[in-house]
């Protein structure tokens, strides 16, 4: 088949699988029409923001950064020591890397929000269990990327730094973790900036932050102050990526693979 | 006068099966500088490795100052190890970290987990270290990152941190390969002087023949995993030299030196 | 050096106590990553294990309806999203007046996590699926915008100028020369969408968008954990079995 067929065929079928999809779920079309002028309404009411008890958004606001920082130094810190058990160029024992890299496979695909139900219901609602969907999720991708860029040492290093005699912790400390250090600050980075994305709408599920102010706002139907927290959060959003992209380009040559990693 | 060194029908077979060291056996005396000479993919590399335990030997004995390199295992490797200063062709350095602190990376194998981690040397070392460095004549540099100095710089830098093991045995693979034929020289010079200064042994991978002839009290041909040759330098005829290379003898001024006036750099013409 | 001392000592100094306020303000003190996660653990082992499947028709079938939601919306966005990308970048665009303003709706769009948009749109059109739907079409359609646009922008100019030059009108050249030149990349973007879209699907449930996150945020309401546990072990299922079958559809496209 030429590629030209291919394309034409893939294309085809997306088509008839997106109406065989249509008849398979019940939309309500009816709902939709008239949501959509609902919505609109909405929104329109939502104009100008107001209503805002700021000193409690101002509380949400920070709780959510704090949720981050908190949540991330954790995975940090953690993804660092396992990282070096995880790389199969320094790991201790045969057979640790794998087990630790299947963990990290494991936390890394069960998705945030469902970390953030399993801690909200184990921990009760609040920032705590915003602190731990976070750590845990965040060691999940730090383990792997760390132990990627461990991996990616030079042999030599690692080979001269044997020849002295040195102790595995102090190889560790002195010569491996110094090498990755670039890569590893980079991606840390990449994921803070992530967990701030991703603490900004924890709430909407209990586990703190602005999202969960928001929901309450949403609930008394408050909507021109919904829109102030919505306004509220974009700007964070946005700081984040800006400062985020800023710092990259100025001092490092941030990751190169940023596939995988969207936020709901 | 005993071995520093000893070596005893060493052999080492790689897992795929590749048999790069064929039954070895040779003694090192301390007043010895040893030049090992032979094709790429002749053994000398993993022979070197053995010496150190960094490749583990397949069967046969090594011992160095009467313990067994090869059955030695954990803490006494390291103890073995520290004692066995070794000089890359890369150099090695840890790329990111200052010039100094690369150079104490040779008491690493002094030092307990919790010291070696957090980089707690004592001032005796850091002084020794400053004084080594300046003796290889990079005292300027002992705060620049390691990857800011040139080739040679670098392999001065690695000559130091094996000095600062207090080595009973200095070992040296290829460390001219990656190097100007001046810079080459001085690498040559400086490691003569320092091992003959401690009075150690140098046991030394060299590609170029008039090199090693010029540096080496002994000479070791290795051909194809084996010793084929076990001299003085005066002894090694053009024949023994031909059997060694199959014909391939590479010398460092086999073509004439000429200093390029735009780069300043020696290059061969 | 010493200076590059000092600088990094300042930055370590900022660094350590940020996080320290944070966890002063956050009442987080260290020794709460064991005892929350030994809690969080235990609550795991006793209550969530073992998955129970016994309710299996009832998960399938809102399993099935998060890949006809991720679809339907997937689809949607990348169609909507090829319009409005084409006007978003600067080598494609048809009018010089629209490109901020394609921009502009993109970014927006992008900026607003999908969970507000469902949130919105449960109040407005009612929880379900067809909020569900449009939340991911309105957050698709954020992203994939400047994803195209940026596949539009890479493309050489001279070749779009040797196409004008033969007096071919916006749509010729569009449909003749960008759209076919730049296929592969944007069926690789599509695929990559619905992919993201599955792993989205699961906020979106939960905050009332229908599909299998309704399903998990149902049976968490109800105490019934181990049907939880088991509506979340199949998700991992699509999620990983989406994840093969695009990885492996895109290394037959391109």
């Amino acid at each position: 088949m030429t590629s030209k067929r291919i394309y034409q065929w893939f294309i085809g079928t997306s088509i008839v699988l997106f109406f065989i999809s249509l008849t398979q779920v019940d939309l309500e079309y009816a709902r939709l029409t008239t949501g959509f002028k609902d919505f609109a309404e909405m929104l329109l009411k939502m104009f100008p923001p107001a209503n805002l008890e700021w000193d409690r958004v101002l509380e949400g606001v920070l709780e959510s950064w704090h949720i981050a920082v908190v949540g991330t130094s954790i995975a940090i810190v953690i993804s660092l020591f396992l990282s070096l058990t995880a790389a199969s160029n320094v790991s201790p024992m045969k057979g640790l890397s794998s087990i630790v890299k299947g963990f990290a496979a494991l936390m890394r695909v069960i998705p945030v929000f469902i970390w953030a139900l399993i801690f909200v219901v184990s921990l009760g609602m609040g920032p705590l269990a915003g602190i731990m969907a976070l750590a845990v999720h965040s060691l999940g991708m730090l383990i792997k990327v760390y132990a990627e860029s461990i991996e990616e040492v030079k042999p030599g290093i690692i080979e001269a730094m044997r020849s002295t005699g040195a102790g595995w912790w102090s190889m560790m400390m002195r010569g491996v973790i110094p090498s990755a250090m670039t890569s590893i600050l980079s991606w840390s980075l990449f994921r803070l900036e992530i967990d701030l994305r991703y603490s900004t709408i924890l709430g909407m599920v209990g586990a703190g932050g602005i999202g969960l102010i928001m929901l309450g706002t949403l609930r008394m139907y408050n909507l021109q102050a919904t829109l102030s927290i919505i306004l509220i959060m974009f700007a964070m959003i946005f700081t984040v990526e800006f400062i985020g992209s800023r710092i990259k380009a100025r001092w490092l040559n941030g990751p190169t693979k940023r596939t995988g990693v969207t936020i709901g | 006068m005993k071995p520093i060194l000893s070596v005893r029908d060493l052999q080492k077979v790689y897992p795929d099966g590749t048999k790069a060291i064929k039954g070895m056996s040779f003694d090192i005396m301390s007043d010895e500088r040893v030049a090992i000479i032979g094709r790429s993919g002749a053994g000398k590399s993993t022979l070197l490795r053995c010496l150190n335990q960094l490749i583990p030997a397949t069967s046969g004995e090594v011992t160095f100052l009467d313990q067994s390199v090869t059955r030695a295992s954990g803490g006494a490797v390291r103890r073995i190890r520290r004692q066995i200063g070794i000089i890359f062709q890369q150099f090695h350095l840890v790329d990111r970290v200052s010039v100094i602190d690369n150079v104490l990376h040779g008491r690493l194998g002094y030092m307990n987990a919790l010291q070696g981690a957090f980089g707690l040397y004592s001032s005796v070392d850091r002084k020794r270290a400053e004084a080594l460095l300046e003796r290889v004549g990079l005292g300027d540099k002992a705060n620049q990152r390691a990857d800011a100095l040139s080739g040679g710089q670098q392999q001065r830098v690695a000559i130091a941190r094996a000095c600062m093991q207090n080595p009973k045995l200095m070992l040296a693979d290829e460390p001219i390969a990656s190097l100007d034929p001046v810079t080459a020289i001085t690498i040559m010079d400086m490691l003569t002087q320092l091992t003959t200064e401690q009075n150690i042994p140098l046991i030394v991978n060299l590609h170029q023949v008039d090199v090693a002839k010029t540096y080496a009290t002994r000479i070791i041909g290795v051909r194809a995993g084996e010793i084929v040759y076990d001299g003085t330098p005066d002894d090694l005829t053009e024949e023994m030299l031909n059997w060694i290379y199959q014909g391939e003898v590479t010398q460092l001024h086999a073509s004439k030196p000429v200093l390029n006036k735009e780069s300043h750099k020696v290059v061969l013409v | 050096m010493l200076q590059l001392r000092w600088k990094n000592m300042l930055v370590i100094t900022f660094l350590v106590s940020m996080v320290g306020w944070s966890c002063v303000a956050s009442e987080f003190k260290p020794v709460m990553v064991i005892t929350s996660m030994s809690d969080a653990f235990a609550y795991i082992w006793n209550d969530f294990l073992p998955p129970d499947f016994v309710n299996w028709q009832h998960m399938l079938k809102y399993l099935l309806d998060t890949i006809y939601m991720c679809y339907i919306a997937t689809f949607i966005s990348v169609v909507i999203s090829l319009f409005i990308s084409l006007c978003a970048s600067q080598t494609t665009t048809p009018v010089k007046w629209l490109y901020p303003i394609a921009r502009g709706i993109a970014s927006v769009l992008r900026t607003i996590p999908s969970t507000v948009w469902v949130l919105l749109l449960v109040v407005s059109v009612g929880i379900g699926l067809t909020s569900g739907v449009l939340a991911m079409i309105l957050a698709g359609v954020g992203w994939l915008t400047r994803a195209f646009a940026e596949v539009f922008d890479e493309m050489k100019q001279g070749q779009m100028e040797a196409l004008r030059a033969t007096g071919a009108g916006w749509v010729h050249v569009v449909s003749q020369g960008i759209l076919p030149q730049s296929l592969p990349a944007i069926l690789a973007w599509a695929l990559y969408a619905f992919d993201n879209s599955i792993r989205d699907s699961t906020i979106i449930g939960m905050v009332g968008g229908g599909g299998i996150g309704f399903y998990l945020q149902e049976s968490v309401k109800l105490f019934q954990f181990q049907e939880m546990t088991a509506g979340l072990v199949a998700l991992l299922a699509l999620i990983i079995g989406i994840e093969f079958a695009t990885n492996m559809l895109r290394r037959k496209l391109l």
